[in-house]
Order: C-alpha cells, then structure tokens, then sequence
C-alpha cells in the first residue's frame, strides 16, 4: 500500500507539472455521445465521378432561435448508382442545451435532391428565423424556417435552383439595401452521367480527373427583391468570369463601407471581386495580392477564410491548397492590398503534405488571437498509387497564433480526435455548449461526421449576438471591435466560408486575462455604429442596432 | 568584388607554397576518394578492400607530415628574415597546419604572422575561420568582427561579420550596410569569380561529392574521424576494421531508411535516420543536411532547419543553392537582415543569379521597402526575362509605390504567360485523357489525374 501511496503522490505531481507544462486546450470526439450519427455517402464507384471526392458541408446555425447552436449536415449521394444516391439524406440536428442532439430533419421536413454539396444559412426573408440554403452537384434548394421547427422548400419560388455544381455559399448584403443577397460559387460543367477516364488504361488505374479536364463555371449571384432572387449574374459583371470555384467569403477588407467577395479557385487565380455600389463588380485579386500565391503559381484554392490575425485591424486570409503547394495566408496590408505570408507566418511547410479543405480562424484558445484550424484528406481515394507517401486519410492541422504574427501546428496535442486520420472536407466553428470557447464541427468524405468539443479554453471569453433591422436581423456584414487592455480585437460577422460550410453567427472574443472589455464598438452593414463600454467577461450578450446591448447571459461552466 | 580578389590572393598565396601547401594532401586526398569510390560497398570483401586502403592511407600521411615537419624548419631557419617573408611563411605554414586538421599549430602560426606587423583582414579571418573550426566559437566571433574591422569594404568579410560575429548591434549594422553597398553597387554582368570568394580549410573538402557519401556500420568510424579532420585517428579505424552487420549502427541503412521514410511522408522518422546517417558521412553531408533541413521545416521546426542549413553552409561555403536555401529558411523566420546576407554570399559565388536577386526583392517587399524591391527585381528579370514569377513580384512592388501604369505593364505581361501555360496544360490533360480513352477501347476520347 505504501509504494501505492508514493506511486499516487508521483502521479499527482506529474499531473501537476503537466498541467503547468501542457495547457493548452484539447479537443474531444463527443459525436457519438451527443447523438450525431451522421454517415456521409460519397458514392464512391469505379467510374470516378469527381463529386465522389469533393465531400460535403456542414454549418452551425440555431434554427430555432433557443440561444443553442443546431447542427446541420450535408449528405452527397451517388452519380453512378440510384440505390445508394436514394440513401442519401441530409441531416438536421438540435441542440438540446444537455450535451445531446436530437435528429430533427423529419420534423423540419428537409428533403434530399441531387449529390449535397454546401450549404449556408441565413435570414434572407427578415421574418427574424434563419434559413438554409442548400448547393448541389444538381439542383439546390432554399428553405425557409417557419420558425415553429418546419422548414418549406422555396426553391422555385425564390427562384434560387441553379442545377449546375454549386460548391460554397454565402448570404450578404451585397448592394448595402438592407437584405441578404447570396452568392454561389460553382465548380466546374461536369457530366453527371459519364466521368472521363482519368489514369493509366494499360495499368488498369483510374484516379478523379483533374479539374482542368472541365470547362470552369462563373459563379451566380442573387440579388434579394424582396424574398424572390433575381439572376444578377450577367449584369454583375461576374459572369464572364469563369474558374473552379469552391470557397467564398464575404468581407469588407478594405474598409470601403463595401462587401469584398473573395472566391477560392481550384488550380486558377483566386477571386476578390470589389464593387461600390450597384450590385456592378470588379475583379481584383491580381492586383490585390490574392489571386496567386507569393511564387506567382496559382494554387488549388478549396477553403477560405478571413480574420484579423495579426491584431492590426485589417483583414487577412487563409486558404487551403492542395499537398505540395502550401497553404496560403494573405495578409492584409493598407489600401487594401495583401501579402502572401505563409512561409513567415509558418503555416507553409508544415502544410505541404496535406491537402487541405475546410479552414477557419478561431480563437481556440481564448488568448485573444486568431488561430487556424484545417481540416485535411486527399482528393485520390488511390492516393498512395499515384504518390508513393501520400496518404487518402490525412490529420487535422491546427496552427497555433504564438505571436500575433507566426504560428505552430499543435494538432497533433489537441487530442486524440483531432489528431486522427480522415478524409477531411467541410470544417464549422461554434460555440455549442455556450462555455466561451469554441468546439468544432468537421465532415469527412464517405464518412462519419465529427463535433470536436473545446475541453480547456484557459482564458477570459465574450460571445456577441447581433441583432440587426428587418431584412438583415443576424447584421452579417457587421463588425465587431472589441478593446480589452490595449489590444483591439476585430470580428466580423459572416454568413458562409471555410469549404462547403459557414461557422456560428455569434462573434467569439478570447480575452486571455482580460476580465472585462473596455469597449464594444459595432460597425453595422448600414453603416452606423454602436458603442458599449466596460462589458464583463465570460458573458454572452446581444447588441442590436440604435439600442445598443439588450441582453446578457453568463457563460455556461461546461455545460457538458 | 575587392574583397573577394583579396582572398582569392590568399588562395594563390596557399596554392603558391614552396612544396605546394595544398600538394602536400594530394596523396592522402586521393587515397580517400578511393576509399570513398568503394564505399557503396558492404560485407567482408567490401572490409577487406577498404582494410587494404589503410597503408596508402598511412603512408600519405607519413610523406604530408614529413613535408610539414620540412616547412616547418624552413620557418625556424628563416625566422630572421624580412618581416614581409617571416610574415608569409608563417601563414603558409599555418594554412598547412590547418589542412593537416592540426589547428593549435595553424593558431600559433597565425598568430606569429600577426607580430611581424599589423595583422592584415585576410591573415586575421584565416585566424577567425581556424578557431571556429577549434569550436572557440566566442573567438572567432571576436576575429571574424576584426576581419571586418580591418577591410571594411569587403563584403566576405561583412558577410562574414554579419553571419558569424559577436559583435554588437552597432558593428553588425556596419557590417549590413556594407553588404547593401555592394548589393547596390553590383554589376550583374559580372562573371562568377575565377576563385571562389569563401576559402575552404578542409583538406578533404565536403563538397568533394555533391550526394553523401555514406559508410556502412564498419566504415562508420573511419568515415566520421575524417570527416571531422582527425586523419591519423581514421587511418588507426580502418587498420584495425572489421566486418560489421548491417544495424542500428549502420549509416548506410539508416540513409535508406531515412529516405524510405522520408517518401513515405513519415518525417520525424526521417528526420531521426538522416540524423543518425550523419554520423557516418564521409563528403557531400551538407546535401544531407539540406535534406533535414527540409524535412524540419515541414516539421514545422524553423530552428533545426537553420541550423542545419548554417552547418552545411559552412561545410559548402562556395555552394551558391545552400546560402539561398539558408536565406530562405531566415527569411521564414522573420531573420531578413541574416537572409539578405546569405543571398549576398550567393551573390558574391554568383554576381548574376537571377534567383538571388529575386529573393533579394522578395524580402524588401516583404520589409516594406517597395522601392528597393523594384531595383532588386528588375535586375532579377533582366537577367532572366522568362521568370514569370518575379514578373508578378516586380508588378505587386510596383503596385504598392503607386506606379499603377507600370505595375499594369508589368501584371499584363505576367497574365499573358500564365493564360498561356494554363492553355497548354488544359490542353495537355485533355489529350492525355483521349490518348487513354481511346487505349482503353472505351469512348472516343482518359490520365489527367491530379
């Protein structure tokens, strides 16, 4: 028993040491547990459809405006075979508030049509309750949110049913007149009924082609009339504009008042598309400092993301590249310009070997600077055929923001989950138990889903709702100031991003040691400001605009 | 280039020996390369013939001491000679002490050419490169900064200065500006140096193979003594070899085992077998160190890989790719005044390295400091006008200056080649594709892979 005790006591102080030595927060596979059983059909068949290996998305959004973050998940299906692409179906889970999900999408009435690419969500109708849009290698689909746990599908009305291959979407107010617009990004004009052989006919090898086998798509864009879309595609000036698009994000980068729509190219220069006014769009990125990667090569752009990490007040970018490649991380600049900084951030060479699709800027850590999160999986299923070393089934990276200006990849310290080997696509932050830190939500292709929780946020959190008027009640477009000490922490609301999915609405601020912000400043999308100060930590709030903070609510201590 | 036609007369100063300073390592050297040529071998016969190589070994080594110990009395005997000649001999008979790996002695030479008069740049940064190959590191920082101190202009020894000083910030500054005088006063026209600009003290050079010359477990200890200079330690190795079994201990192996690891995308592995196979590398292991430090880059271990990177830039000074790959690792680091300086060095091997000058620009875009980023890159592409990609750096630079018309010049030159390659490969994928389609009998028009 002695030696038991003196065993004990050891355990105990190394446990200690640890603690002191390895704080940082750990991520825990908690899908099962919550009741999450979602499985992803990818279809996956000998002919090689490319849609068998872009996966699918997923979001987080409350549906039912409970102050609970909802799951939803996006299903593929099959081009080769009706009897799997008939299994296919897309799943709607609510939070319960207990650390479980209950699968609602029969109640919610949310059907399956196509192969289920992305999707996004927003409240396109200002009836107050966040809608989904679905994209669809096939036709894709909007439903409005009755907002009693139902969904109707408006697809035809609103007329929003491209059937071309949509990838990302995103909801914004394009033309600054109080409503969501939305944008679809398409990927290339593929035959859903005959995939071309790609590969070695002697060997008997057949790999998915490579994008530039098919003709590139422009992406579509709607402009909001009052609850019905119209086309502005053409007129937008966006449609002459071809590429393999598959992510977007919406941001005002350069602090114009004005939306920049930033569009990841697969193997084609990146897209910034800059307007000021009129829904009439010019695109940028070359000269911007986006569209190709520091060598002058452009890159296979699949996810994307914006946020301030270097804590300068302006916005940078990350996107996901293939293996090889590296990658990118634009920084922003003055003027708007940007600056590729992967290799002097860090994140280049520990990205080569991977290749990486859903990305985000989280604050994981709650130390007040923006880390990134990818989620990774090759495109060849045959992958190690191809390339000796390369692997189908890739890990997590998480980079670390050490400085404010470099980075160090932890994922393989952030749990045994985070650090497991999938098929990675679509990858969603959000605060789901309401502790003030940020769990995850990642899809894998042809397999199951994974919600991550955040099991150790360390610092002090603030999470922001924001209610704007009528017509844009969640203000996507908005952006968030926060001063605590001497550090200003910018966020900006945005409906869509990453790969195939779009975070939590609500804006995350780590605060480190911080127990209170000194200021909260919101920039809303018409272009007014709202100023609160000296808001208490470990809170969430909600500000609407021309009243200023409405309610407060503590943040819940693990709540489970 | 004054600097460097200073060491290149040092260099000529040691070719130029009465017996030929670097002649007298000929017969060692030579039997070494044959030691090497055979070391792809393993297995008993693969011992006997390198056991069989010893004798050679030890009487080269006999015949180059004896050669030593005959400069060495012609020093004594000449000591009271002019000083100008005293002086010369005595750094003569240090550089062969250097290259017998006998550095205290080189040291105590050195220092006895610096008393017969004011020690000039190129004796002082002979000293400065015997005590850092002694491991006084401290030292050699302080020689390094004299070198400087004493030949200001000279950008070898600013390089030097910035690279391996201990001199504080001010020198170091000094030592900086100096190498963007040069950078700013370069002519890009210029011929690489007939001699190269950084003097290499080795008597078996590691660049003797540009791939690593690897032993297997019973060549390991010969091959890590030579190596590190300790040429009679070596030669008493390979007398009493014998055979060993292919294991843990065998550098080969674990070179295999390294790249099998490396392919296969298992870099801590890698990392761990490149490591361990250094141990037992003869020449060309600063082809393996830029190997690991690729590997810790991807590793996300910026630290290693300059280190590694600066270890095989010392051991391949006149290697124009390790000082850029060097720069490359420093410039990921944030360190862009020790990138510029590594970029120099290559410039100095190499006046009209296109590549060089663009990384140059590249880290003054990087900096801010826009304007010298268009010199720097304009001379990038007058020197090699189909880099599509410094083009594209040269129109971003010009872009922040506010040049908008120049910047669209330079962007539509650079969009009008990469439409161009991305035609071809569209088209190259797609006949591809038909090529295979048709082999495989199937529709009319399959690789085209990603």
């Amino acid at each position: 028993m002695r030696t038991a005790a003196v065993a004990a006591a050891v355990t105990a102080a190394a446990a200690m040491i640890l603690n002191a030595e390895t704080p940082l927060p750990r991520f825990t596979d908690i899908t099962r547990a919550a009741g999450i059983a979602f499985q992803h059909t990818n279809g996956a068949s000998t002919e090689k459809h490319l849609v068998e290996t872009m996966g699918s998305g997923g979001l987080f959004f409350d549906y039912d405006g409970d102050g609970w973050l909802d799951v939803f998940l996006v299903d593929g299906g099959s081009p080769a075979d009706a009897a799997v692409a008939r299994r296919a179906r897309h799943r709607l889970y609510r939070n319960r508030g207990d650390g479980t999900f209950a699968d609602a999408t029969d109640r919610a009435g949310i059907q399956h049509r196509g192969y289920g690419m992305g999707a996004c969500a927003g409240d396109y109708d200002g009836d107050g309750r966040t809608d989904l849009y679905i994209t669809s290698f096939g036709p894709n689909v909007l439903y409005r949110n009755r907002g009693d746990g139902t969904f109707a599908d408006v697809t035809a009305a609103a007329r929003v049913g491209d059937e071309r291959f949509g990838a990302s979407c995103a909801f914004a107010d394009l033309d600054r007149d109080g409503d969501l617009d939305l944008w679809v990004v398409n990927y290339v004009n593929a035959d859903p009924a005959r995939s071309p052989f790609c590969g070695n006919a002697r060997q008997g090898l057949r790999f998915y082609c490579h994008p530039l086998k098919y003709d590139p798509l422009p992406s579509t864009v709607y402009r909001n009339d009052g609850g019905v879309f119209a086309d502005v595609t053409a007129a937008s000036g966006v449609g002459a504009l071809r590429s393999n698009g598959l992510g977007v994000v919406i941001a005002d980068a350069d602090d114009d008042g004005w939306p920049d729509v930033f569009v990841a190219n697969d193997t084609m220069p990146n897209f910034r598309f800059r307007t000021s006014g009129g829904l009439r769009f010019e695109e940028t990125a070359l000269v911007s400092g986006v569209a190709l990667a520091a060598d002058g090569t452009a890159r296979a752009g699949m996810g994307i993301d914006a946020g301030d990490y270097d804590g300068d007040g302006r916005l940078d970018l990350v996107i996901t590249n293939l293996d090889f490649e590296m990658h990118t991380l634009h920084r922003g600049l003055d003027r708007g310009l940007f600056t590729d900084s992967a290799i002097d951030s860090g994140i280049g060479y520990p990205t080569l070997p991977f290749v990486g699709f859903g990305v985000a800027f989280l604050d994981y850590d709650d130390d007040g600077r923006l880390d990134i999160a990818t989620a990774n999986g090759h495109i060849l299923d045959n992958a190690p055929r191809f390339r000796a070393g390369s692997t189908y089934r890739q890990r997590k990276l998480l980079f670390r923001n050490t400085t404010g200006r470099r980075f160090a990849e932890v994922g393989r310290g952030a749990g045994a989950a985070f650090a497991a080997e999938r098929v990675g696509r679509g990858l969603a932050t959000g605060d789901i138990d309401n502790d003030g830190d940020l769990d995850l939500l990642v899809t894998n292709n042809g397999d199951s889903a994974e919600l991550l929780r955040n099991d150790g946020g360390r610092g002090h959190a603030l999470l922001v709702t924001l209610r704007g008027p009528a017509g844009n009640r969640e203000a996507i477009g908005a952006r968030i100031r926060v001063t605590a000490g001497a550090r200003t922490l910018r966020r900006d609301v945005k409906a869509g991003s990453s790969y195939l999915s779009q975070n939590d609405l609500r804006a995350h601020f780590g605060l480190g040691e911080a127990t209170h912000a000194d200021r909260v400043e919101v920039q809303w999308p018409s272009g007014a400001r709202d100023t609160i100060l000296a808001v208490d930590a470990d809170q969430s709030i909600t500000i609407e605009e021309g009243k200023g903070l409405v309610t407060r609510a503590g943040l819940t201590m693990r709540a489970f | 280039m004054r600097a460097s036609l200073t060491l290149a007369a040092t260099l000529l100063t040691v070719a130029g020996l009465p017996a030929g300073v670097r002649a007298q390592a000929d017969a060692f050297v030579a039997s070494v390369r044959e030691l090497a040529a055979g070391a792809d071998r393993s297995g008993p016969a693969a011992a006997n013939t390198a056991r069989a190589a010893a004798p050679r070994l030890r009487a080269a080594l006999v015949e180059w001491d004896r050669r030593l110990g005959d400069m060495q009395a012609a020093v004594d005997r000449e000591a009271r000679a002019a000083a100008d000649r005293a002086r010369i001999l005595h750094i003569e008979l240090g550089v062969a002490y250097r290259l017998r790996g006998r550095l205290d002695a080189a040291l105590r030479e050195f220092d006895a050419a610096a008393t017969q008069q004011p020690a000039g740049s190129d004796l002082l940064l002979l000293r400065a490169l015997t005590l850092e190959a002694a491991g006084r590191t401290a030292d050699a920082g302080a020689a390094f900064n004299a070198a400087f101190a004493a030949a200001t202009a000279s950008p070898v020894k600013a390089y030097y200065a910035v690279r391996r000083s201990t001199a504080g910030t001010a020198a170091r500054a000094t030592a900086l500006r100096a190498l963007m005088t040069a950078y700013e006063r370069l002519d890009v026209r210029t011929r690489s140096p007939v001699s190269p600009p950084f003097l290499p003290l080795d008597a078996v050079p590691d660049t003797l193979s540009r791939t690593p010359v690897v032993a297997d477990a019973a060549l390991r200890e010969t091959f890590a003594h030579l190596a590190a200079g300790r040429y009679d330690d070596a030669v008493a190795a390979l007398e009493t070899l014998e055979p060993a079994t292919r294991g843990a201990n065998d550098p080969r192996a674990l070179l295999v085992h390294g790249q099998r690891d490396e392919a296969e995308n298992r870099i801590a592995d890698a990392r761990l077998a490149y490591r361990a196979a250094l141990d037992g590398t003869l020449t060309g292991r600063h082809a393996l160190l830029v190997a690991l430090a690729r590997l810790a880059q991807v590793d996300g271990d910026t630290a290693a890989a300059i280190e590694a990177l600066a270890a095989a830039a010392r051991l391949a000074p006149n290697e124009p790719a390790v000082h850029k790959e060097l720069a490359g690792a420093f410039a990921a680091d944030g360190r862009r005044d020790d990138a510029f300086a590594e970029l120099m060095a290559a410039l100095l091997i190499a006046p009209g390295d296109a590549q060089a000058h663009a990384a140059i620009g590249g880290l003054f875009l990087d900096d801010g400091r826009d304007a010298e980023a268009v010199v720097a890159l304009t001379r990038a592409i007058d020197l090699a006008p189909a880099r599509h990609e410094t083009r594209y750096a040269l129109a971003r630079a010009l872009t922040r200056l506010g040049r908008t018309d120049d910047a669209a010049r330079q962007f539509a030159l650079f969009e009008a080649a990469r439409r161009e390659a991305l035609e071809r490969r569209r088209r190259d994928i797609a006949s591809e594709v038909e090529r295979e389609e048709t082999l495989r009998g199937d529709h009319p028009a399959g690789s085209g892979a990603r």
